[in-house]
């Protein structure tokens, strides 16, 4: 009864403070800003939620800090502009090398770099990452130089025309803009992290994941090949920064630090949403994405990451498993 | 009779210690071999050299007509050879229904056939009420017959069980003796380490007594309760064989 | 778990500690790997020579005896997030060595050569610092760098500290040289210099027709500086500021909400200060929305004037005003220089790499004078320099007040037209007249 109260006690607060807001004048001029900065944050929340999905993922079943996570998408960007650049591949088409590439290269570190060292203390697995990001990073500023490339999408701006409804690129949403190319990131994101949670969910090999993340042992006596799956998970989490990357590079910049910015945010998004939980690496993207944006209009002459770290300290405080993690032993 | 599983000479050697010596034994098809000694006897290294957790020094393992100990645990158990632990190692973040599927998968790949065979996995362990609950929420006894159905959904042909009575209250014991016998009759054949006196020694069809790392005696029951050397090195004066 | 926890707050801490420098007024780059590395790797470093250059004494004088090369060390980011333009700088002068010793090296001191040594400040004060102490440790007679103020701050009181002469090629932030220096010396307009004459342009190009400002910087030392000289001057201009939008210049990944900030103010114009991702960014943010302005303008803007900004952006970058230090493209000997960079280098020149290029030319300038590569006779010709044939955009010669900055230095105001950058104020450098009021999306 206690609990029911409180829930509602909740609601009228929320809906007192929504009368307030949109009553106020602070409203009526800014009505369009906080739109723009509702939707800026829900797209870029779900890159963000694609990229931590991937990390979690290796985090829950391997149990290790993966470093270059923001490094190999940073090759995944690169390959999706050579591709464009060179052979006018569409960037959207240039998933299907991307993401299979990057499965290849995950799985190619995984054998040869981490595996042999997957007993070794933590801090070593952290170092040997960390170490691998700064090769990436310095062999693609000896291959393409610092300077930082860009491309536009001939039909970023043009019009489609769907039978019931045209979209006229940007589209405006409640005075919002939405740009084609970070709405397709969102959809995308979106839709390839379901196709990851039925994987998990649903199939044999997401079974075996599951096993070998919470018991190497008992899987291996159901026949269960446990380094086989680590390797396959690394290729996987490796793979969604392979899509993610491609994803991005039509409205970022390509250069050698260019995946670094969502190494961190994917870390504190794992962190929130719960480590090896796919639905809290959706919620924790999205809920981040607006974090920033809401902290730029709400919380002026700060840093936009400010919101987030605050965040993040908070759940290190009082949740530390994370919205959808299980506590810990 | 043609045996399902053969050990030859097994011996493994921990640094001075030689916990397993020269150990040879066969599995009859259908076979109920139950295994006892006192602690420290070298039964668990036999199971982990059997199941391929570890591999011995000198001898063999011999199962399916193929030499095994040298494969990996998970390559052996794909064989059907199929081991319980002693202390149990369930998926604590999936339903017991849910690890019961993983060892549905092996044979299985669809989903719908998985979560079908485990179902019935779980009726025949008496776990169906209990499906959809959290594994690590179960009681022990619940989590020992956890075990079982997820190794059973696997369609060994060979399990080895390792105290799957441990910590049983003697109802619960009695319960998990009649569903080790199901499963012999199933076709399964079992090896079965196990320190309940009287319940391994109604179980099994023979006995094999390890003491000291090597294998002291083996044959039926009643025939190892009388043998003067078991009955002087382990069993003691006071033992019957009919229970009361 | 604890020890995973334990290691995620130690790193994001570090990042949190790393953003609060930020806001410090001192720039850094975001980059992990960069900025935990120490290591200075330096691709391009000629080795450092074990002939360190012979002390003069004061018998040689009038006896010009054939002397060991002039060592100037060149501090740039040559690795991490600001990699493209470091490397860009320290190949301009790297040139300008190449070419001077071509045409016989300094002749006051027997024809002796120049030798660079390139170092790398990975973008990072301390590394730019301890670089700095490294190379007038290894003997050279004077310095240049660094890109980046707060690398700059620190680099120059080292060379204060050591009587080390430093010619800052790129750096705005005014603190740099209120510190009563004699050894540190700025060829390109500071940040109040920016500002002002930012301000002055905007008033003098547009008249009555730009009242209201909304102003977006990056929220590093550089970007608050600059816009805090234009409010100052703008204001004389009848100018007002009705909105300032700081934000993180190396963390963000879109700038769409910050314009929508800017355009809610309905301004007659939006401003912008900051580095080249940011710019590109903000140029995206404000064509996606198809901001209501007269124009968008760049003060000291990273992206704007650069021919890749134009290449990358395409149709979009049209119209696009920069107010920034610039090279004098209607020079045809700078145009000579253009061609020969891009030839070596195989990538455009920018202004940046023209002021290291400069910056070299300047010390050269002053060795002659000195006849001596001793860093304090060095030091004392640069003080007295007058040089007027000079690659840069304003008409004055390169000449230093007390404090060391050059009094000449000025921007120019250029803007996107026809697909080119174009300068198109002071009227005496303009090549194209200017489009205003004009954006792509409202000229379209």
């Amino acid at each position: 009864m206690r609990g029911r109260l409180r829930q509602a006690a909740w609601a009228v607060l929320a809906i007192l403070v929504a009368v307030i807001l949109t009553q106020s004048t602070w409203w009526d001029t800014n009505q369009t800003v906080f739109a723009q900065a509702l939707v800026s944050g829900l797209l870029i929340g779900g890159v963000y939620a694609l990229v931590a999905m991937g990390l979690s993922l290796v985090f829950g079943v391997l149990d290790i800090i993966n470093f270059a996570h923001g490094a190999l998408m940073t090759i995944a960007i690169y390959a999706s502009y050579l591709l464009f650049d060179n052979y006018g591949i569409d960037p959207y088409v240039s998933l299907l090398i991307t993401i299979p590439l990057l499965f290849v290269i995950g799985v190619g570190i995984q054998r040869f770099a981490i595996n042999p060292v997957m007993d070794a203390p933590i801090h070593n697995q952290l170092l040997l990452t960390l170490g691998i990001a700064i090769v990436i990073e310095n062999l693609a500023l000896v291959l393409f130089t610092g300077t930082p490339r860009s491309i536009e999408l001939a039909y970023a701006r043009n019009e489609f025309d769907l039978g019931l409804f045209t979209l006229d690129f940007p589209i405006k949403v409640f005075g919002a803009v939405v740009s084609l190319p970070k709405l397709i990131a969102f959809m995308v994101a979106l839709l390839l992290g379901g196709a990851i949670y039925v994987l998990i969910h649903r199939t044999q090999l997401g079974a075996a994941i599951r096993a070998a993340a919470q018991e190497p042992e008992g899987a291996e006596m159901v026949g269960i090949d446990v380094r086989r799956i680590y390797t396959i998970t690394f290729g996987i989490g490796a793979a969604c920064v392979g899509a993610a990357g491609a994803l991005v590079m039509p409205f970022l910049f390509v250069s050698p630090t260019a995946g670094a910015t969502f190494n961190i945010i994917a870390f504190i998004v794992v962190v929130l949403g719960g480590m090896g939980s796919i639905p809290g690496a959706v919620v924790g993207g999205l809920v981040i994405g607006l974090t920033q944006e809401m902290t730029q209009i709400f919380v002026p002459g700060s840093s936009k990451l400010l919101g987030v770290f605050v965040i993040f300290l908070a759940v290190l405080l009082f949740r530390p498993q994370g919205l959808f993690g299980k506590v810990q032993r | 009779m043609n045996p399902v599983l053969s050990v030859r000479d097994a011996t493994k050697r921990f640094g001075g210690l030689t916990a397993v010596n020269g150990v040879t034994l066969d599995l009859g098809e259908g076979e109920i071999l139950g295994i006892i000694g006192p602690n420290g006897a070298g039964k668990t290294t036999l199971f982990n050299i059997i199941s391929g957790a570890i591999p011995p020094d000198e001898g063999e393992v011999i199962y399916g007509g193929d030499r095994i100990d040298q494969l990996p645990p998970h390559r052996i158990a794909a064989r059907g050879l199929v081991r319980t632990f002693q202390v149990v190692k369930p998926f604590s973040g999936l339903t017991v229904l849910q690890n019961v599927m993983v060892g549905a998968f092996l044979r299985r790949s669809e989903h719908d056939e998985a979560e079908d065979h485990a179902r019935k996995m779980l009726e025949f362990t008496g776990l169906a009420a209990q499906s959809d609950r959290p594994a690590k929420g179960l009681t022990l006894a619940a989590r020992k017959r956890l075990e079982l159905a997820r190794a059973l959904a696997t369609d060994p042909t060979v399990l080895l069980l390792d105290e799957v009575l441990a910590g049983l209250t003697p109802t619960e014991g009695a319960e998990m003796v009649k569903v080790v016998q199901s499963i012999r009759d199933g076709g399964v054949s079992l090896l079965v380490i196990e320190h309940v006196m009287a319940a391994i020694m109604a179980l099994s069809d023979r006995i094999a007594v390890i003491h000291h790392g090597e294998l002291l005696a083996i044959g039926p029951p009643a025939q190892i309760a009388k043998d003067p050397g078991v009955v002087a090195a382990y069993l003691g004066e006071e033992f019957q064989i009919a229970p009361d | 778990m604890r020890k995973i926890t334990i290691y995620l707050s130690l790193l994001l801490s570090l990042a949190l500690i790393a953003t609060a420098c930020v806001s410090d007024s001192e720039e850094t780059t975001t980059t992990t790997a960069a900025t935990a590395s120490p290591d200075t790797t330096q691709p391009d470093t000629p080795d450092t020579p074990d002939t360190t250059q012979p002390d003069t004494p004061d018998t040689t004088e009038g006896t010009i005896a054939p002397a060991g090369p002039v060592l100037i060390g060149s501090i740039h980011p040559l690795t991490g997030g600001l990699a493209g333009a470091g490397n860009r700088m320290d190949n301009g002068a790297r040139m300008a060595v190449e070419e001077i010793n071509a045409a016989g090296g300094i002749a006051s001191l027997g024809g002796a050569p120049l030798e660079l040594v390139s170092a790398d400040s990975t973008g990072a004060a301390e590394v730019g610092q301890s670089e700095a102490e490294r190379l007038i440790g290894d003997g050279v007679s004077a310095i240049i760098g660094t890109y980046q103020s707060a690398v700059t701050t620190l680099v120059a009181a080292i060379a204060e500290r050591d009587g080390v002469p430093l010619v800052i090629d790129v750096a705005v932030a005014d603190s740099i040289l209120d510190q009563g220096y004699t050894n540190v010396f700025r060829i390109q307009p500071n940040a109040t210099s920016m500002g002002a004459s930012g301000a002055q342009f905007l008033s003098e190009l547009a008249g009555d027709e730009i009242k209201t400002v909304a102003y977006l910087h990056d929220d590093t030392g550089f970007g608050v500086s600059v816009a805090d000289a234009f409010e100052a001057a703008a204001a004389d201009y009848g100018i007002e500021v009705t909105a300032r939008i700081p934000y993180p210049p190396f963390e963000v990944t879109d700038l769409t909400t910050e314009m929508s900030q800017a355009a809610a103010v309905s301004p007659d114009v939006i401003v912008i200060t900051g580095y080249y991702n940011d710019g590109l960014l903000a140029a995206r943010a404000a064509t996606d929305l198809e901001v209501d302005v007269k124009a968008v303008i760049g003060i000291a803007q990273g992206a704007f004037h650069t021919p890749q900004f134009v290449a990358d952006f395409g149709a979009s970058a049209e119209l696009f005003f920069n107010s920034n230090y610039h090279f004098n493209a209607s020079d045809p000997v700078v145009q000579g220089i253009l061609e020969r960079f891009e030839a070596a280098y195989g990538e455009p020149m920018d202004t940046e790499a023209m002021l290291s290029y400069q910056a070299i030319h300047v010390i050269a300038d002053a060795l002659e004078r000195a006849g001596s590569s001793d860093p304090a006779d060095v030091r004392a010709a640069l003080a007295e320099t007058n040089l007027a044939d000079h690659f840069m955009a304003y008409p004055g010669p390169i000449a230093f007040d007390e404090t060391g900055e050059n009094i000449s230095a000025q921007p120019v105001l250029m803007q996107v037209v026809d697909g080119a950058v174009q300068q198109v104020y002071p009227l005496d450098l303009r090549e194209t007249d200017p489009v205003f009021p004009g954006t792509a999306w409202s000229n379209n």
